[in-house]
């Protein structure tokens, strides 16, 4: 299996490298810090509706859904365009890999090394937080987890998607705090401001009325991240009733989909950049 | 039976064409030289051979494969020496070899292979700390791993001392009596003519000549060069020697015309000088040898082929 040959050299690489082990401790310190400050120094919502538990994880969405995109993309943006420019690229071809052995094997190491620093870095908050909180559910937090697990690997895919197109590493850098950007903050901008205001001007939309249409919520929640919170939503929040869902809305916005835009995202741009790499000249 | 054959195989990059039309056959069980100066196009066509770029047009065949369609079933016979290739900088060299045998299913024992490239009291340290030289033997070591059928080795002397390249040389006949095929390339004659069956010799893209290092000696040998040393070069004078029947190229520098020519187009070379006018006070004869017949090959030939005589530095210089 070529692949996983590939895959475990690149995941020991990243333990030697001690990415691991720093990426580890940094979910640990974070997911721990975050549920401290949400227990003893500013309660969210004291004794309101939901379960604490439950208020605390959903106080975390918001450090993690700029900590996971912005790790999943470090970890990934050099795996292949570092090995073309070093040369060790030719080195791992000349044995009997595939390209495809190469993009998806890297993959598999990198996501590896995302998943386990969230997994490592989970169980120390999850011992945190059923020691400060109340009602702890390990079923609901072991499914947050898991969720948060594939928005990582869903970042290291399209980064990985960026490094096996370009021939330079500071193209895929650039790519890659681009993309971070984009998700992170520009696609609020582009979805909140520009696009109502340029379809009102083309009258394409009402400005008048208060719920923007569908096509609009849409691509809202076409970025990844935002499909990582309404994932999450519809597996953990939705059985606590915090949801506020609305009805006869379409499918595509219901919160489930979340994860057919996360499968999106994993599967389609590292599809696209293994065929432009499988006949790129090295 | 033949280990690489490549019909017709040319690559262009927009304008550039880095390969044409090249026709290689490189028998099983030999050792073959690939010369040819800097960007003559050596590493284009390893790098064809080993699919990590694609013909513009024209086949390679690697033991009967598609070198395209069938790479990995290529690879997985072939041992690869690539041309400036780095290692993984966290790996120690136990670390490499391991890797290679899980990536050719082989069982190769690190311990031998770094004692066979002469590396082994650093087999537990990381590649980072290596020399170059370091490297280039580990690069062999790995290219070793489960006795390839064919090794392909790109420029294998670069970073290593003459002691290097020495032992270099030797794991490369071991290799080619234990019956595997090695392709070898270098800009270096000196690096292939002491060990390769057969030669070909590659300039601006193109095979300039393939055949057996004995055929080339004796082309070599059979030319002579003759120095002659006249009272002035008339105006005519270069292009009736290079009419004669048994001259190959004549050039004149100053008051000095040098022709290569056969042994026995000697007395008439002198007969035209003299003919055209010139009066020759002082002459030598010199064998050819294989070097100068690989830089006349690699550098300007084409002199001789379009007549102008405007290269006698380059061929002065390739001469010395």
């Amino acid at each position: 299996m070529s692949t996983i040959a590939v895959a475990k050299k690149d995941f020991r690489d990243g333990i030697r490298s001690w990415s691991l082990i720093g990426l580890s401790i940094l979910f640990a310190l974070f997911i721990a810090s975050v549920v401290f400050y949400r227990v003893e120094i500013d309660p969210v919502g004291n004794g309101q509706g939901a379960p604490e538990m439950i208020r605390v994880l959903g106080s975390m969405f918001l450090p993690i859904y700029y900590l996971v995109p912005i790790v999943g993309t470090m970890v990934g943006y050099k795996a292949i365009v570092g090995e073309r420019t070093s040369g060790s690229l030719k080195f791992l071809l000349g044995l009997p890999h595939t390209r495809r052995d190469v993009v998806f094997g890297k993959l598999l190491g990198r996501a590896g090394i995302v998943t386990v620093a969230v997994l490592v870095g989970f169980a120390v908050g999850g011992v945190v937080l059923s020691a400060f909180t109340t009602a702890f559910d390990a079923g609901d937090f072991l499914i947050f987890t898991a969720v948060t697990v594939l928005l990582g690997v869903t970042f290291v895919s399209i980064a990985i998607a960026f490094s096996a197109t370009t021939e330079s590493s500071s193209l895929a850098i650039g790519g890659a705090i681009t993309l971070v950007l984009l998700f992170l903050i520009l696609w609020a901008l582009i979805t909140h401001s520009l696009i109502p205001y340029a379809a009102s001007e083309l009258s394409l939309m009402d400005p008048s009325t208060p719920v923007p249409p569908d096509w609009l919520l849409f691509l809202e929640r076409l970025n990844p991240t935002n499909a990582y919170v309404n994932a999450v939503s519809s597996v953990v929040f939705s059985a606590n009733g915090t949801q506020q869902g609305m009805q006869n809305q379409p499918f595509y916005l219901e919160n489930w989909f979340g994860f057919v835009i996360l499968a999106f995202w994993l599967v389609v741009p590292l599809g696209l950049a293994y065929i432009r790499f499988e006949r790129a000249d090295l | 039976m033949v280990a690489i054959e490549t019909t017709g195989l040319t690559k262009r990059y927009g304008d550039v064409v880095a390969l044409r039309n090249l026709d290689l056959h490189v028998r099983e069980g030999e050792i073959y030289g690939f010369l040819g100066p800097n960007g003559a196009g050596k590493s284009t066509t390893i790098n064809l051979l080993l699919d990590f770029i694609r013909p513009t047009s024209g086949t390679v065949q690697v033991f009967g494969h598609d070198a395209q369609e069938e790479s990995v079933t290529i690879r997985q016979r072939t041992g690869v020496l690539p041309e400036g290739c780095d290692l993984y900088d966290r790996l120690t060299a136990r670390q490499h070899l391991e890797f290679v045998n899980d990536s050719k299913n082989a069982t190769a024992d690190p311990e031998r292979i770094t004692e066979r490239v002469g590396i082994a009291d650093a087999i537990d340290r990381k590649v980072s700390g290596y020399s170059k030289g370091m490297q280039q033997r580990l690069t062999l070591g790995a290219a070793l791993v489960g006795e390839p059928d064919l090794l392909i080795l790109d420029e294998p002397s670069t970073g290593l001392d003459p002691a290097g390249a020495r032992e270099m040389r030797k794991i490369v006949r071991e290799e080619a009596d234990r019956g595997a095929t090695v392709f070898f390339s270098s800009h270096i004659l000196d690096q292939v003519e002491a060990v390769c069956d057969r030669v070909s010799i590659l300039r601006d893209g193109e095979l300039v000549v393939e055949d057996t290092i004995e055929a080339l000696r004796d082309a070599a040998g059979s030319e002579a060069v003759l120095t002659v040393e006249v009272d002035h070069v008339p105006r005519d004078a270069l292009s009736a020697v290079r009419e004669l029947p048994g001259v190959s190229e004549a050039s004149a520098a100053d008051t000095t015309v040098t022709a290569h020519c056969r042994d026995e187009a000697k007395t008439t070379v002198l007969t035209e000088l003299e003919a055209t006018g010139a009066s020759v006070t002082d002459f030598s004869l010199a064998e050819a040898s294989l070097e100068e017949l690989f830089m006349a090959y690699t550098t300007d030939r084409a002199v001789q082929e379009t007549g102008t005589p405007a290269d006698n530095g380059a061929k002065t210089e390739a001469r010395t």
